[in-house]
């Protein structure tokens, strides 16, 4: 991956506050209900036999493990839950905390009560600025791309880890949060930031050269169906001679989104089924009524588009609907719910994989693109877009002939 | 702790790193992975099942969530495999113990701990053969000399296949040493391929000993010992080195804790027992108790040869008790570098399936009372030479300058008493 791409993919994951790439298929429906507490000991029970060494290895802790702080039976249980989790061998299927769990949900609905920058934790512990979002009360506060945050409120951030920095920074809408800041340009001064509800950018439209309308999408999140269809509806009245869509750094999203999404530009047909492990099959059908379902498409996509930017990608490139441009997608092919326990931490579990209209797998493959075109670092450093350049100068040779 | 080299023979390192001394040396190796610092006997848990039960309800409240997610696996993980739920419940302990933060408390699972074992015992029936990996196949390497591997016949170059009928392909190596090995006196079919032969060997099973330590008396009657660990035979092992090194002149002592990673506690302080005789070896808190001193153990014949001790950011353990008695008794020089400062002690509880737990049940101080564990010991002389054949000499020339340097004096000050 070209280093602009990493970036984009950095901030993504920043924003989304998690741990991996992002998914198809959260909130997928509850379909399994969490349990009333008696099936819950009736698990338990089920397994005592097997899990009696478990609590041979906690008794084990409880009676002799030295060491000077108490121990803390909630952090001994979610440390089991986190295991239990990895020994499945999957890294989608993980263990979230209640901050984490909470922090992801607001992330996929797009918007979130906060200062409205993006955030990264430098290995040496810092948690500094990665960009502060245009008209945000970051931007308004002077706070600047390098600046480091010292302490939130009086509490030191060094030594905490990125989820727990960001839940103290975000918080009600309208309320203050007080950040000691060492300035990127020198000095350290103490920054009031009032919290404003911030919406995470999910779109951008433009219009380029021969009138070609251009719409990137950059995560499949809650607000991703209304800002395309607004996004489309807006470029569609110009006539445009043909479409780009943008899933570069696309990290994926919800399922439901992807078929939106997709519905925009596929009349009919299927748009990807699931499989389950156990053979069963769940087939997804583009839904009539999309707004750009005839005028000439080029997809852009690198090995950032993954997940939920695979399937509207793969299903466009079956249905021979559109052509994509750039680099191999990174491969995630499998579907994730998540699950609130009780406590309000949450479990994300691959429950299915999935595949393209042409029943093609996509899990550690990835989608090649008709016409590969790499971004390199001096593309990136010269400002220039090789892929975008490509997709234009190959609808403009289409249109002409 | 994945630094320690079995530095065996002394003084040519570098050749041996990339072999696998699996039937002799593997289980040094598999020590200091698991950094057993102490056999606390084996506290079966059988014996206390009966607790499970109310353990169980003491936490079930705080313990709920836990069902709640695995009985989400249960009905809806798909993929990449079936669940396993003895796999999960390993998990679990895994994650449970992790969620402690301390690096030496640990899982182990069945077939490890039994090679684990045969290492801090430091003997176990084998055959006597040294093997390693090569172009993915187990080859003998080495066949020692009055082992019942040579007496059968067994030949380096030789290729193993199967052992008592059991093909050892796609087998990992610990799970090839577990079929070798076993009860002393009973049999062990292997076979092997020779060149373009397939042949088959009865091999009764004897004795093998893992050396803890070899030694060498260098030019200037220097004794020179080097520690690989510390095992139950070390004491013994190490009073046959001083003797032999006695008959053979040696006056002063280079003790080489270079890369010992430490055993069993027991053997540094008898070690500490032929060194000093007396006074404090180490000190220990454990949960709920009041600080514990242990004693150097009397030693029957205790040396005052003039002494160096070797470290290095390998010394751990049990080797940095020893090192750092040595230091607070001013007993000797400590060279070299800071040590790895592992100071603490952990017990090994077997699980009623046969796995075990190694958990931190204890902290030690050095003899004086200052702090091992995150800290290390550090040396009177520090030297970081490289680890090639021309720093292993630096080193050594160091130790023995101070040493000899030392008795010259000696000698010039008695002679002047007699005048």
């Amino acid at each position: 991956m070209a280093n602009w791409q990493k970036w984009i993919a950095a901030i993504l994951l920043v924003l989304l506050a998690a741990s991996t790439t992002f998914v198809a298929g959260f909130g997928i429906g509850h379909y399994v209900f969490p349990g009333s507490e008696a099936a819950v000991a009736a698990t338990a029970e089920e397994h005592q036999e097997q899990f009696r060494v478990f609590w041979e290895a906690w008794r084990t802790v409880e009676e002799r493990f030295y060491t000077e702080e108490p121990l803390d039976p909630k952090s001994m249980t979610y440390g089991a839950i986190r295991g239990m989790v990895a020994s499945l061998g999957d890294r989608h299927t993980l263990f979230l905390e209640p901050e984490q769990a909470d922090l992801f949900k607001e992330d996929l609905k797009g918007e979130f009560s906060g200062i409205g920058a993006t955030v990264s934790m430098t290995d040496e512990g810092d948690l500094r600025i990665a960009k502060p979002l245009p008209g945000s009360p970051a931007e308004q506060a002077g706070l600047k791309t390098g600046d480091i945050i010292l302490e939130v409120d009086g509490y030191p951030i060094q030594g905490m880890d990125l989820v727990q920095a960001i839940t103290l920074i975000r918080g009600l809408e309208n309320t203050e949060v007080q950040l000691l800041v060492q300035h990127v340009d020198g000095g350290t001064s103490e920054v009031l930031v009032r919290r404003a509800v911030i919406t995470i950018p999910t779109t951008e439209t433009r219009v380029l050269e021969g009138g070609i309308a251009y719409l990137a999408l950059w995560e499949c999140n809650g607000r991703a169906p209304r800002e395309v269809r607004d996004g489309l509806r807006t470029l569609m009245k110009d006539k445009p001679p043909a479409l780009i869509l943008d899933l570069r750094g696309n990290p994926g999203g919800y399922l439901y989104v992807a078929k939106e999404v997709a519905s925009q530009f596929i009349d009919r047909g299927l748009l990807l089924f699931e499989r389950g492990s156990d053979g069963s099959e769940t087939r997804h059908e583009a839904r009539a009524g999309g707004l750009a379902t005839e005028i000439p498409l080029v997809v852009l996509v690198n090995g950032a588009s993954a997940s939920a930017a695979e399937i509207i990608a793969g299903a466009i490139q079956d249905h021979g609907r559109g052509i994509l441009v750039g680099e191999q997608t990174l491969g995630k092919g499998s579907v994730q719910t998540t699950e609130r326990l009780s406590d309000g931490s949450a479990l994300q579990i691959t429950i299915r994989r999935w595949y393209t209209p042409h029943d093609r797998q996509i899990q550690g493959q990835g989608l090649t693109p008709d016409i590969q075109v790499e971004m390199t670092a001096e593309d990136l450093l010269a400002q220039r877009d090789p892929q975008l350049e490509r997709a234009i100068s190959y609808l403009l040779s289409q249109l002409a002939s | 702790m994945s630094r320690i080299d079995p530095a065996y023979p002394p003084l040519d390192d570098t050749a041996l790193g990339r072999w696998k001394w699996l039937f002799l040396l593997a289980p040094v190796l598999i020590v200091a992975l698991f950094t057993a610092g102490f056999l606390v006997g084996h506290a079966s848990a059988s014996g206390r099942s009966h607790l499970t039960g109310s353990l169980l309800a003491d936490n079930a409240e705080q313990f709920q969530i836990f069902w709640e997610a695995w009985k989400h696996v249960e009905q809806q993980f798909c993929f990449p495999t079936p669940v396993d739920e003895q796999a999960m419940t390993y998990g679990a302990i895994r994650g449970l113990l992790a969620s402690l933060r301390d690096p030496h408390t640990v899982f182990v699972q069945p077939a490890h701990r039994s090679l684990e074992n045969d290492a801090l015992q430091g003997e176990f029936g084998g055959i006597g053969v040294l093997i390693m990996l090569e172009e993915n196949r187990l080859k003998i390497v080495e066949v020692t000399s009055g082992s019942a591997a040579e007496e059968a016949g067994l030949q380096p170059g030789d290729a193993l296949l199967s052992v008592d009928g059991t093909e050892i392909a796609g087998l990992d190596m610990d799970e090839v040493v577990l079929l070798v090995r076993g009860e002393v006196g009973t049999t062990v079919q292997l076979t092997v391929q020779r060149g373009d032969q397939t042949l088959s060997f009865q091999v009764v099973r004897q004795q093998v000993e893992l050396p803890s330590l070899s030694w060498q008396l260098l030019p200037e009657s220097v004794a020179y010992i080097q520690m690989q660990s510390f095992t139950g035979r070390t004491d013994e092992e190490l009073s046959q080195a001083i003797e032999s090194l006695r008959a053979l002149g040696a006056q002063v002592l280079v003790l080489d804790l270079r890369g010992n990673g430490g055993g069993v506690v027991e053997g540094a302080t008898n070690v500490l027992g032929q060194l000093l005789g007396h006074g404090i070896a180490f000190r220990e808190l454990r949960k709920g108790e009041k600080e514990r001193r242990h004693p150097i153990p009397f030693g029957a014949q205790t040396t005052d040869w003039p002494l160096a001790v070797l470290v290095d950011q390998g010394t751990a353990s049990a080797a940095e008790i020893v090192a750092a008695a040595v230091r607070d008794c001013n007993r000797g020089v400590l060279i070299g570098e800071p040590t790895y400062g592992k100071g603490s002690m952990q017990g090994i509880f077997e699980l009623s399936d046969g796995s075990s737990v190694h958990v931190t049940i204890a902290h030690w101080l050095s003899s004086d009372g200052r702090p091992i564990e995150g800290v290390g010991v550090q040396p009177d002389i520090i030297l970081s030479p490289a680890r090639d054949e021309q720093g292993q000499e630096q080193i050594l020339q160091a130790a023995i300058e101070y040493l000899v340097a030392g008795i010259d004096s000696a000698i010039g000050s008695s002679a002047l008493d007699v005048m």
